[in-house]
């Protein structure tokens, strides 16, 4: 027989969680175990469950927006070998409208910030990358990506996905610097400045 | 309790062992105890409206970190697709061995980083958590061979054969040898023999 001690806990939260292990066909006991000795696992790592499950979150929102994971050089040869073998046109042209689809998705997800969104969005797909921000102010703006990794095929053809983003995001480049593993790219609002 | 403001408690049985432990990661994070539980009991909550319990959370945080560390990044699922496609017509033996040098690199990786039996499981569970939308992973182990069954219902032809070539690259680092194996769209079973 283990030998148990009591925890307070707020009423509230002791009531979701004997709810939760209804659901779960667990008694009370074994789902705070279950929960506490994770909390202590999290711990040894170095991390808070906090953190753990925020990290969670991030990366359910990065599937549903359609991302994957895939081993970086694996992914930097492909694209590197079949740009460099007469795929360049058909491939910019797909960054370009994978991009404009991320646009699209982010005005309709967040259609009061969504510059916003895809710029966190991105940052958080920017694992290898060591700078990445856009800055926007009064309808003008920039973006600055800088990936030492990065071959050129593969920036030349990141900057045209962020240029198709930008485009369905409502806005037009005006000015675009980009050379092996560095992307800068102004833009302003369509429309304005013409 | 923050502000003097006293909720009510309910006590919950905890094993006692358990309570020490928490105990002193609460004390070396200087942090009330009470407040420590209840962040614990808070984050399982949140986990439970995510459909998912902490522990598969704590699990897959680790298998992120494993895959950043080992050089993986995201990418638009349709882009990689849309590329595999167009290469595979022509280059498919080609695109084979890219994804059998990368399993081996990763294989390798992993081999380093965790112990023999643990690096089987970790890849087992990695491949669940996959970008190869998986809908079933199992691994049979029957005296020294293991029998991998994994079935995707959207997985194409070519993905699964890529696929095919990245397992296999990873458990020859791992030292396994393929001895039988089974391919076609979205299932692929493979018995593999410790070398």
């Amino acid at each position: 027989m283990v030998k148990r001690k009591m925890l307070a806990a707020d009423e509230g939260l002791a009531e979701q969680m004997v709810r939760v292990a209804e659901e779960r066909g667990q008694t009370l006991f074994s789902l705070v175990n279950e929960v506490l000795e994770q909390g202590v696992r999290a711990h040894d790592m170095g991390l808070t469950l906090k953190r753990v499950v925020d990290e969670r979150g991030v990366v359910e929102a990065v599937r549903e927006a359609g991302f994957v994971l895939a081993v970086k050089t694996l992914w930097f040869d492909v694209v590197d070998g079949a740009f460099k073998r007469g795929a360049k046109r058909s491939m910019l042209k797909k960054w370009r409208e994978t991009g404009q689809w991320y646009g699209k998705f982010f005005v309709a997800k967040k259609p009061e910030n969504s510059i916003e969104g895809f710029r966190d969005a991105v940052c958080n797909l920017m694992w290898g990358a060591s700078e990445f921000d856009i800055e926007v102010k009064n309808g003008e703006g920039e973006v600055r990506c800088i990936s030492a990794d990065f071959p050129l095929s593969y920036t030349e053809l990141f900057s045209a996905f962020l240029g198709g983003a930008l485009e369905a995001l409502g806005y037009r480049c005006t000015e675009k610097d980009v050379s092996k593993g560095v992307i800068r790219i102004r833009f302003k609002v369509e429309g304005e400045g013409e | 309790m923050s502000k003097g403001v006293v909720k009510e408690r309910k006590l919950i049985a905890v094993p006692s062992e358990l309570v020490r432990e928490l105990n002193e990661v609460a004390n070396r994070k200087g942090v009330p105890f009470y407040d420590y539980t209840a962040e614990a009991l808070e984050q399982a909550l949140r986990a439970s409206r995510m459909k998912r319990i902490l522990r598969e959370i704590v699990d897959f945080y680790a298998v992120m970190e494993m895959r950043k560390a080992s050089g993986h990044v995201l990418i638009p699922r349709d882009t990689l697709n849309w590329l595999i496609k167009k290469l595979y017509p022509k280059e498919g033996n080609d695109l084979k061995n890219v994804w059998l040098d990368a399993g081996r690199w990763f294989g390798k990786f992993l081999a380093a980083k965790l112990h023999s039996h643990e690096a089987v499981e970790f890849f087992v569970k990695m491949l669940m958590a996959s970008e190869w939308e998986l809908d079933e992973v199992s691994l049979e182990k029957k005296e020294n061979v293991l029998r991998l069954r994994l079935v995707s219902f959207t997985l194409p032809l070519e993905n699964t054969e890529l696929l095919m070539s990245y397992v296999e690259g990873v458990m020859q680092s791992l030292g396994y040898a393929t001895e039988n194996r089974e391919c076609m769209r979205g299932m692929i079973n493979i018995d593999f023999r410790k070398q």
